[in-house]
């Protein structure tokens, strides 16, 4: 199964494309685990590319595209800006940023999901979730 | 994302239904609004009927600690989904927030 959709810069949109989405993945029998670590992932993805990437400017878009295999997920991200440097983001788990309001996003992605690659100076998100899906989806 | 509150005692009981994501959080920033407002120093955030926080919603929960500290007051969670916890735990903030697993143990911590 592959998901694509191109969407706007809106925060408040969030919720509706995820829950669009993650309708579908949860019809195909991914353990309730699993897709909320994924679920977070990928929202904490859209909303650093139009937060931070787009810097919420509703003339850009961002690409999404989902694919389901039968023992992994492989979400991708896009946006349109310039990118960060994503090899120095600060840990939002030492001492002197335990109590800082920003700077968990990509600290959460890359802690829930297996793999997390950025590409295009960090316009662009692939990050991967390896499960199990039960068997009747399997035979399916 | 609703919120009931209730007093106890000098507690202020809120228990959250929902989720805590990048919209609702700035629903919860008004409700913390009123509460700091108010100035009632004991805040019980009770968490059985969350079933998700981003991290646009810890932001919201540090915010609201720090300014309850400021006024010495205090804030505890309890009764957390297990999936929720594990936010917590995987960002360190258990050791920022004073977790409880039931609302009878958070009430006799204050």
């Amino acid at each position: 199964m592959v998901i694509e959709e191109i969407v706007k810069s809106d925060l408040k949109l969030i919720p509706d494309i995820s829950s669009r989405v993650f309708e579908r993945l949860q019809a195909r029998g991914i353990d309730k685990d699993t897709l909320f670590n994924v679920r977070l992932s990928f929202e904490e993805a859209l909303t650093n590319a139009i937060r931070h990437g787009n810097r919420n400017d509703s003339a850009k878009e961002v690409s999404i595209r989902i694919e389901l295999f039968l023992d992994k997920i492989t979400i991708e991200v896009k946006d349109q800006g310039q990118g960060f440097d994503f090899h120095n983001t600060p840990l939002p788990t030492e001492k002197q940023n335990l109590e800082k309001l920003s700077g968990r996003g990509v600290f959460l992605i890359r802690s829930l999901m297996d793999e997390v690659k950025y590409f295009d100076g960090g316009s662009r998100i692939k990050m991967v979730k390896s499960f199990n899906l039960a068997p009747k989806d399997r035979s399916s | 994302m609703k919120m009931v509150q209730a007093q106890l005692n000098d507690v202020l009981v809120c228990t959250a239904e929902g989720e805590i994501n990048i919209n609702t959080a700035v629903q919860l920033r008004k409700d913390f609004d009123e509460i700091i407002k108010s100035n009632n120093k004991k805040v019980l955030m009770n968490f059985s009927a969350v079933s998700y926080v981003d991290s646009s919603g810890l932001a919201t929960l540090i915010e609201m600690l720090q300014r309850l500290k400021k006024t010495g007051g205090k804030l505890r969670i309890c009764n957390m989904d297990q999936k929720v916890k594990n936010i917590f735990e995987v960002t360190k903030l258990y050791k920022f927030f004073e977790i409880f697993e039931t609302q009878d143990l958070a009430l006799k911590d204050f």
